[in-house]
């Protein structure tokens, strides 16, 4: 007698795991295919309303324009920085050197005439072009305070 | 005959007086120590034969220097001149923009760099 329960028991525990296995098994088809049939969407997508989300298309087209000339301005003045500096870096041959020195004293020998008219204008701008920045600078502020505390003599309006 | 000959005065008064009309404003050159100013067609028209005022601008292809300069001079002989190497893009605008009609302002600092051009072009100063 008992083994006979025992043999029902075991029929309706298999019975019952089996079941319980084909049932799991079409839940996993059914979502299975679920995911792989494409799923038509009724409700037609709405328009979005122009500032709802702070910006319509003319504004991010303007802010994307704005945002692509910033960068290639950028672009630019930095090429154009890096071959100043890199003109400014290299260093001054010895010939050249020589040179600016030699303007220097040709522009300390146009001073010393106390005199300042159309030659000298001409003589010294020839010789402003040979000089390094800081040359420049310094002649240009020298013939000014020449020419302003009358050490030098402008015969001429334009003296520079 | 004489009549014509007054006629014709009047008329020529009459025109020449045309030829001047609208509002005109002299500005005769001032200079001072930290800045001058004054009208180019002041200056040119002035009774004396001191004053001037301009600017110039210097470059050149084979040099990366560049500057610009004003000068004034008053009626009384007082002059100052000025020069700014290598300047602003707007400072060369400025310089450049003098013509017959400007009426001119610069300042200096103590190593004479011109550090404020301003340039007025109007009917006004002519």
């Amino acid at each position: 007698m008992v083994r006979l329960l025992s043999v029902c028991a075991l029929s309706v525990a298999i019975g019952a795991g089996a079941g319980w296995s084909l049932h799991g098994s079409s839940s996993a088809d059914t979502n299975e295919s679920q995911a792989t049939t494409p799923v038509v969407q009724l409700v037609p997508p709405r328009p979005q309303p122009a500032g709802a989300s702070g910006l319509d298309l003319a504004q991010l087209h303007a802010a994307i324009r704005e945002e692509l000339a910033a960068a290639s301005m950028g672009q630019a003045a930095n090429k154009q920085s890096a071959t100043t500096a890199a003109k400014e870096n290299v260093p001054a041959s010895r010939e050249l050197v020589a040179q600016r020195r030699e303007a220097m004293q040709d522009i300390q020998t146009l001073m010393a005439s106390g005199e300042w008219g159309d030659k000298e204008r001409t003589e010294f701008q020839q010789k402003f072009a040979v000089l390094d920045p800081e040359q420049a600078r310094q002649a240009l502020q020298q013939v000014m305070k020449g020419l302003n505390n009358g050490s030098i003599q402008a015969l001429t309006t334009v003296p520079l | 005959m004489n009549k014509l000959a007054i006629g014709l005065a009047f008329a020529a008064a009459l025109a020449a007086q045309a030829a001047n009309a609208g509002y005109h404003y002299s500005t005769p050159i001032t200079v001072g120590t930290g800045g001058a100013y004054g009208g180019v067609h002041s200056a040119r028209t002035s009774g004396d034969s001191n004053q001037f005022i301009g600017c110039a601008a210097y470059g050149a292809v084979n040099s990366s220097s560049t500057y610009v300069a004003c000068s004034a001079r008053d009626s009384a002989g007082h002059s100052l001149y000025c020069a700014t190497y290598n300047p602003s893009f707007y400072v060369w605008q400025a310089a450049m923009s003098v013509n017959q009609a400007s009426v001119i302002i610069f300042n200096v600092d103590s190593s004479y760099n011109c550090t404020y051009i301003y340039v007025s072009n109007s009917s006004t100063n002519l």
